[in-house]
């Protein structure tokens, strides 16, 4: 069975060049620790890159992407004391002033802003081979130029009601962000994840050949401890109390489902 | 509200089980949604030899909202990719979807 569930992204892009934009999955975290990691292809690797599952700590994110056509990679270990990294989270960038605003997360989501000039000479690093990746940094509040969403698949992590949760985000081909877009919230079944219910519900090509292009979101439930396949909403199975092997590990622990997809909505709040 | 489901679905509530009938459940949405009047029940292409697909629909419901079901000859899985359904799955659902805008 399928049920489907969309509501629409209102994210307006940058209207003017001086605006600063932070949307809720940091936003609304600033004051709890919320990471995020992303890759340019979920596809490549099922798993999140350079963490661990384990719920209370990230171990290490390495991220690559281009900032103003200038591909830079951030190296972060932002809760490991005793290893040299970086503590910082990009959460925007005002280009009229050449000012970076970043936060903190191990001060409590302390904002802080920075010269364009000095946060690349201090915190990023120039890619040494010919990788280019991309990051559109939206779910951060980051955009570069003229705010332009970098079409391509993000996959996300953040800490929720004890789990380490995760999505993919899908940007089609020449979406125009200068009005609000559609967002399709594309959830797996039982035992599936999201890469899967990417390559297999129709709704990944469907976004980038639509006459109006949206915005997907696979959302992805948490595994049984010990089966890392197997994963869940928080959400009885049909049969009943007696789940035979269909068993919703979710449903047993009452995982706040609810609140975690409302953390992935954006919700387009703007200082502008 | 659009919901899909095949005919022989034996981990979700399918159209067969009259314990826990999808039917129930299309109803019952129905019932959430304010409608009125009987569901408008289209007969589908199905699999020759086998079970009609049919679509059933709520179009008069509270604030513009309608209320569907699809009922079709496969088992639990519906997706294309598995070369198990003939129908754009997505297709449908994104046509139905991009009829509605939320308020501003």
């Amino acid at each position: 069975m399928i049920i489907i569930t969309f509501s629409f992204c209102t994210c307006p892009l940058l209207p003017k060049k001086n605006c600063i934009l932070l949307n809720r999955p940091w936003y609304y975290n600033l004051h709890r620790p919320h990471y995020a990691a992303m890759m340019e292809s979920a596809d490549a690797d099922d798993s999140i890159m350079g963490q661990t599952n384990r719920s209370d700590r990230l171990l290490a994110i390495t991220n690559s992407f281009l900032l103003n056509d200038h591909p830079v990679i951030l190296h972060f270990n932002p809760l490991e004391e005793n290893k040299p990294g970086i503590y910082i989270v990009l959460i925007g960038y005002d280009e009229s002033q050449g000012m970076v605003y970043y936060a903190d997360p191990k001060k409590g989501g302390y904002i802080g802003m920075i010269e364009h000039d000095r946060f690349i000479a201090d915190y990023w690093y120039t890619s040494s081979d010919d990788t280019h990746y991309r990051w559109d940094g939206s779910w951060l509040g980051f955009y570069p130029g003229d705010g332009n969403r970098v079409p391509g698949d993000f996959k996300f992590s953040f800490h929720h009601d004890g789990y380490m949760r995760s999505y993919i985000m899908h940007i089609p081909d020449g979406i125009d962000f200068s009005s609000p877009v559609p967002l399709v919230m594309d959830f797996h079944g039982i035992y599936q994840r999201a890469a899967g219910q990417k390559k297999w519900s129709g709704f990944y090509e469907l976004s980038e050949n639509a006459s109006e292009k949206f915005v997907v979101v696979f959302p992805e439930g948490i595994p049984a401890p010990g089966f890392p396949s197997r994963h869940s909403w928080n959400t009885e199975t049909a049969s009943g109390a007696d789940f035979g092997q269909w068993l919703s590990y979710a449903w047993q622990v009452k995982t706040d489902d609810v609140g975690y997809v409302r953390n992935i909505i954006p919700s387009g709040r703007s200082r502008c | 509200m659009l919901t899909f489901v095949g005919y022989d679905d034996t981990f979700v509530f399918n159209p067969d089980n009259k314990d826990f009938s999808i039917y129930d459940s299309f109803h019952r949405w129905g019932e959430v949604n304010k409608c009125t009047g009987d569901p408008i029940e289209k007969i589908l292409e199905g699999i020759p030899g086998g079970k009609d697909d049919i679509s059933y629909f709520y179009n008069d419901c509270d604030s513009g909202v309608r209320t569907g079901l699809y009922t079709i000859n496969v088992p639990h899985d519906l997706y294309p990719y598995w070369g198990k359904i003939e129908y754009d799955i997505a297709g449908i659902a994104w046509e139905f979807l991009s009829a509605f805008r939320l308020p501003k």
